[in-house]
């Protein structure tokens, strides 16, 4: 095999890998802020794809407004999921959001399979076809795009985060949510803004993933479960750790389904997943202390 | 000021407050004293507004904030510096600063009074760009003290800021407690080290079980029988430096 296929691989690993780095990053955000583990993070993605494609298709959206509109409107399916599902809630334990999460997610796997069927739906990629050379590798043009928008949108989020006062106020509320109610930080309205975001990350994910893949009512399931394992593998609980888990599951992915067998495919986060619990449960980029004071 | 009237609390079935009422004059220095479990912490959580399960009232001159999300209780001029210090780990004090001041929107002030705080805790100063995690206990008591006053408080709940704490440290956190009552702050104070509570306040209460079983000034209360057997300990007058 040749240095090229190597390139291939390496671009085809961190595509995928970025992907699951959004949805990893949707996972933390909204546990930092609430402690649960929102398993209908995938079907942002899934959302944010098919949405697209009414977009583009039925609604001839030019693909800049397809962009923002799909973005916009799985924010609102998010945080509208907030008010009516996780907020009512009196008393609710973790562990009973977690199944609403899971709930949640059947039925918006259901409903999205009665608006757009059961086959897969594509856009045109965002600017034509056409492959480009790199290092004798022919990527298509479509990934630069994917790296692009996910790493700004990753860059815009830690700047907001880092020197915005809502950005503090959100880390503040993750760190210690007794001290955030005291100074005054409405946490309530941080929790409700940690889905909107994370909703959207998961938008911005399937919209700019459905060009290369396409996308169906049931493909969110198993990228929430590969984001799952980006996010446990990083620790749950750094940002960065997350992003970097991601990627590392992608490229691993895609080296072995390419020098091994792409049978393995689908087990191979599993399994990352299983040596990372036995080896450092804490994850691979965080401390065992904070490990200790956290519920999962 | 704050005037509380027969506050009852409860965590689940256990009643941890069975009926206390207190009051707080505008620039008085009041402290909370009692054993542990005596429902010190308990009686400042429920003014704060983080307990669900309360009886009774609390009134913040004379309007009731019973019930109120404790964001809007920070709004009406009441911060607290929470036991056990609760600061924002994974940001720099500066940022623990800012935050304090989150339901002020006057960033010049907010500059000023980040300055204030400083020179309240020159430690702190030397520290402004550490991670507040890092920082030792002590530091971190003043830094959560230092987040409360940010929010400019027309009352001041300070629970416990001794504990803990060596004798050095203790002695500077209450030196700066000495100060901001001489600028006319109002202050619950509340300490299970009932000798450092009854020298800086004008009054106090003594909390058993979950109720108000002694009142009176501190100097009164430094004389009573009671008090000395009890919180003071027996050899006590040579120690208070009569």
């Amino acid at each position: 095999m040749g240095l090229d296929s190597y390139i291939q691989l390496f671009f085809s690993g961190i595509t995928i890998g970025s992907i699951y780095a959004m949805v990893a990053l949707g996972f933390l955000i909204i546990y930092s802020s609430t402690g649960i583990i929102n398993l209908a993070q995938g079907e942002f993605v899934m959302l944010g794809g098919l949405i697209a494609v009414t977009c583009h298709h039925t609604l001839h959206f030019p693909m800049p407004l397809t962009f923002l509109v799909t973005v916009l409107l799985v924010t609102v399916i998010g945080t509208l999921f907030e008010i009516t599902c996780i907020h009512p809630l009196k008393n609710p334990s973790v562990l009973g959001l977690i199944m609403i999460t899971i709930a949640a997610s059947i039925l918006m796997r259901g409903i999205a399979m009665f608006i757009w069927g059961k086959e897969e739906h594509g856009i045109p990629t965002f600017s034509g076809d056409k492959s480009v050379s790199v290092i004798g590798a022919s990527v298509p043009p479509q990934v630069f795009w994917i790296l692009g928008v996910i790493f700004t949108v990753l860059i815009i989020l830690f700047l907001i985060s880092k020197y915005t006062l809502i950005g503090k106020a959100m880390r503040a509320t993750a760190a210690d949510r007794t001290a955030a109610h005291l100074v005054g930080i409405n946490v309530r309205k941080i929790v409700l803004l940690s889905f909107a975001v994370s909703a959207g990350l998961g938008g911005v994910a399937g919209v700019v993933l459905t060009p290369m893949t396409l996308m169906s009512f049931d493909r969110g399931t198993p990228l929430a479960l590969k984001g799952f394992c980006a996010t446990v593998v990083g620790g749950l609980g750094n940002p960065a750790g997350t992003v970097i888990a991601g990627l590392l599951l992608g490229l691993i992915e895609s080296f072995v389904t390419g020098l091994v067998s792409s049978h393995y495919k689908d087990v191979i986060a599993l399994f990352i997943l299983i040596i990372v619990l036995f080896v450092k449960p804490s994850g691979l980029f965080s401390k065992s202390e904070e490990a200790k004071l956290k519920k999962f | 000021m704050l005037v509380i009237k027969n506050l009852e609390a409860y965590y689940d079935r256990i009643q941890a407050l069975k009926g206390i009422t207190i009051h707080i004059s505008k620039g008085e220095v009041v402290s909370l004293i009692g054993a542990n479990g005596a429902g010190k912490t308990t009686t400042l959580h429920a003014i704060s507004g983080l307990l669900k399960h309360i009886e009774g009232e609390i009134l913040l001159d004379g309007r009731s904030i019973k019930n109120t999300a404790p964001e809007k209780i920070v709004g009406m001029g009441i911060a607290q510096s929470p036991e056990g210090r609760h600061v924002f780990a994974p940001l720099d004090v500066l940022d623990n600063l800012r935050l304090g001041a989150y339901i002020r929107s006057d960033r010049q002030e907010t500059a000023r009074d980040i300055e204030w705080i400083f020179e309240l805790f020159p430690r702190l100063a030397e520290r402004r760009n550490n991670l507040a995690g890092t920082l030792s206990g002590g530091e971190q008591q003043m830094l959560a003290f230092g987040r409360a006053l940010m929010s400019r408080p027309k009352i001041l709940l300070l629970d416990e800021p001794s504990t803990g704490l060596a004798p050095l440290i203790i002695k500077e956190i209450y030196s700066v407690i000495e100060q901001i009552k001489r600028d006319g702050k109002t202050i619950l104070l509340v300490e299970q080290n009932a000798k450092l509570a009854l020298k800086v306040s004008d009054r106090a209460y003594v909390l058993e079980t979950g109720k108000v079983v002694l009142s009176g000034t501190s100097s009164e209360l430094v004389q009573s029988q009671d008090i000395q057997r009890a919180y003071l300990g027996s050899s006590v007058d040579g120690f208070l430096g009569k």
